[in-house]
């Protein structure tokens, strides 16, 4: 039974944005699959979907063989407990230290003290970020901060992650490291879901890519297979980062400078 | 103790631990909106004690409200227990009692300063046997009062019938006054509170506001609007509680101590009643109640 299913889905906004057109795709248990796509394309739309932060407008949304549409409205927090969501903006609670953070939903739970305090400290030494438990989250770097946001995720043990531009925020030694991170989860069994416009995360891991443009899925890569350029549409149109240059700084100036965080 | 009990223990106790931080988020608002909710109760229930003192004056005013009905010297016993058994049947009269001349004279003489009733001859204060009729408080009216002393005057053995030294009209006036101040003081107290509920969703929106990033986070991790809600709960039902009991509190200190200054000073028997058992219960369960309507209105509000 896949895990998340989508049959011909299409969202429309009341505003009249058609965010997705007729998407449908299955993930299968255990799978790592980047969504990929320029901005606007409506990759965050998608993860709402699933998160049943959004209600599709057409089509169904199955996850772990549940159809999204049908379910009681009480049973939505029981669904997402199974699920593990990361953020470009991290979404730290300022006034919580590192172990606040990440033992937030394990209240949620009802587990012992003892239980949580196992738990959040596995965790955070896993993402070797053990040592700032006591931290504020503004002590840390970005990177520093994302895996926390990630032991958040993780501590509750989801068998699905869903990651909506994790590395936005970041330079490319650290997007490196938090998709690493994603592989080794993904060993380990999780099924990984990760939205990206980062071209050279694409090229550097080479997994299944689901590729939407202004809401169409227009290509469903598996992995292995080198990257694709869009019939009739232009790179940079698709708003894709330009590949690194032959030389190596140039690379790591032009991505680290995150185009979507800039306001 | 099974599981599902441990579980539920760990999350009531999580969620009073976050409830008590959401005191503790604004503590001036959450102390102006105790206070507020004292002074509101405190009110509430002076009110109810001095309409209660009102009432009880004014059924001891018409207890006054009787008819006087004097016998003519020589009726037999038999006749004037005839005559009363006649008037006691009647729906107006509250009741009905025999006064012999004795009695009478008594009376009459509680109505002279003592030095002058010392002073005056045995037998000079008059005294005549007859029979008291008191009105039912709501049957006093000047025209029941008026009939029925027609009536008693048409009955035989009666002498001479003296209507009411208070005024039935003003009895009634009294009455209707009462009631007019019980109507305004309950549209106060529905005001007052109406307005501290106000404050109560207030203090608890801010509540929410500061916890928003919180609790849209708790949800996507998997919070159930229980979960989110129950701190919120807390908070509002220890503030309605802790606030209307101080007021119940208050208004118990203002009662006792206008008491304590009326006795000294006026001598006064009559005390302003206060009824701490169902004062300090309606407080409970309005400081409760008032707390979780202002919850329920605050996360209706904002819940993400
Ligand atoms: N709440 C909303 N109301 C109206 N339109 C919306 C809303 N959210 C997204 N959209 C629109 O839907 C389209 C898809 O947006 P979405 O955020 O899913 O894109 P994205 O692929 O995540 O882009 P980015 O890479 O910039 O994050 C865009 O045109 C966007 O303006
Ligand atoms: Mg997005």
């Amino acid at each position: 039974m896949p895990l998340v299913q989508l049959h011909q889905v299409s969202k429309r906004f009341p505003s009249g944005t058609q965010a997705l057109s007729g998407v449908s795709f299955s993930v299968e248990p255990g799978e790592f699959v980047f969504l990929a796509g320029p901005s606007g394309a409506g990759k965050t739309t998608l993860l709402r979907l699933l998160l049943h932060m959004e209600i599709a407008t057409e089509g169904d949304v199955l996850l772990f063989g549940r159809n999204l549409a049908a379910l009681r409205r009480s049973s939505i927090p029981y669904l997402r407990r199974n699920i593990g969501s990361i953020f470009q903006d991290f979404r730290l609670l300022g006034d919580r230290t590192v172990f606040d953070n990440v033992a937030v939903g394990l209240h949620i739970l009802g587990l012992s003290r003892r239980e949580i305090r196992r738990r959040v400290n596995n965790t955070l030494y896993d993402l070797s970020i053990d040592r700032y438990a006591d931290a504020y989250p503004s002590m840390l770097s970005g990177g520093e901060q994302q895996r926390v946001a990630i032991a958040r995720a993780l501590v509750m043990q989801p068998a699905l992650v869903l990651a909506d531009e994790p590395t936005g925020n970041l330079d490319w030694e650290l997007s490196n490291d938090i998709v690493r991170l994603f592989d080794e989860l993904h060993a380990k069994g999780t099924t990984v879901l990760m939205a990206t416009h980062d071209r050279f995360l694409l090229d550097a891991f080479p997994r299944r890519t689901l590729l939407l443009n202004k809401g169409f899925l227009i290509e469903d890569r598996p992995a292995g297979e080198g990257p694709s350029v869009v019939p009739d549409a232009p790179q940079e149109d698709l708003g894709l980062p330009q590949p690194p240059a032959a030389d190596g700084d140039d690379a790591l100036e032009a991505t680290s400078v995150p185009t979507e965080a800039t306001p | 103790m099974s599981r599902p009990i441990i579980v539920g223990a760990r999350r009531a106790i999580h969620a009073v631990c976050e409830g008590f931080k959401g005191l503790v988020v604004s503590p001036g608002q959450t102390l102006a909106c105790i206070v507020s909710l004292a002074v509101a109760g405190c009110l509430v229930a002076l009110s109810a004690s001095f309409t209660g003192l009102a009432v009880q004056m004014l059924d001891r005013t018409s207890r006054n409200t009787q008819v006087l009905v004097y016998l003519k010297d020589r009726v037999a016993g038999r006749q004037v227990a005839g005559l009363m058994e006649q008037v006691r049947v009647r729906p107006d009269v509250e009741s009905v009692t025999y006064l012999s001349a004795e009695q009478d004279r008594s009376l009459n003489a509680a109505l002279l300063p003592a030095d002058v009733v010392a002073s005056l001859p045995e037998g000079a204060i008059p005294g005549q046997h007859a029979v008291a009729v008191a009105f039912r408080t709501e049957a006093a009216t000047p025209t029941t009062i008026h009939e029925l002393a027609t009536y008693l005057k048409s009955l035989e053995g009666v002498d001479v019938v003296a209507e009411p030294p208070v005024g039935a009209a003003r009895v009634q006036a009294l009455a209707s006054a009462i009631e007019y101040g019980r109507v305004v003081v309950s549209i106060l107290a529905v005001l007052l509170l109406a307005g501290t509920l106000f404050f109560v969703v207030g203090t608890l929106t801010r509540t929410m506001d500061s916890r928003h990033e919180e609790m849209a986070i708790l949800r996507l991790l998997g919070a159930t609007d229980a979960h989110l809600r129950a701190p919120l709960y807390l908070q509002g039902m220890s503030q309605g509680l802790v606030g209307l009991v101080a007021g119940a509190l208050a208004a118990q200190t203002i009662t006792a101590a206008t008491n304590g200054y009326l006795a000294a000073t006026l001598g006064l028997v009559q005390p302003v009643p206060f009824h701490p058992t169902p004062t300090f219960a309606i407080a409970t369960v309005g400081g409760l109640l008032l707390g979780a309507v202002g919850a329920a209105i605050a996360s209706a509000r904002r819940l993400p």
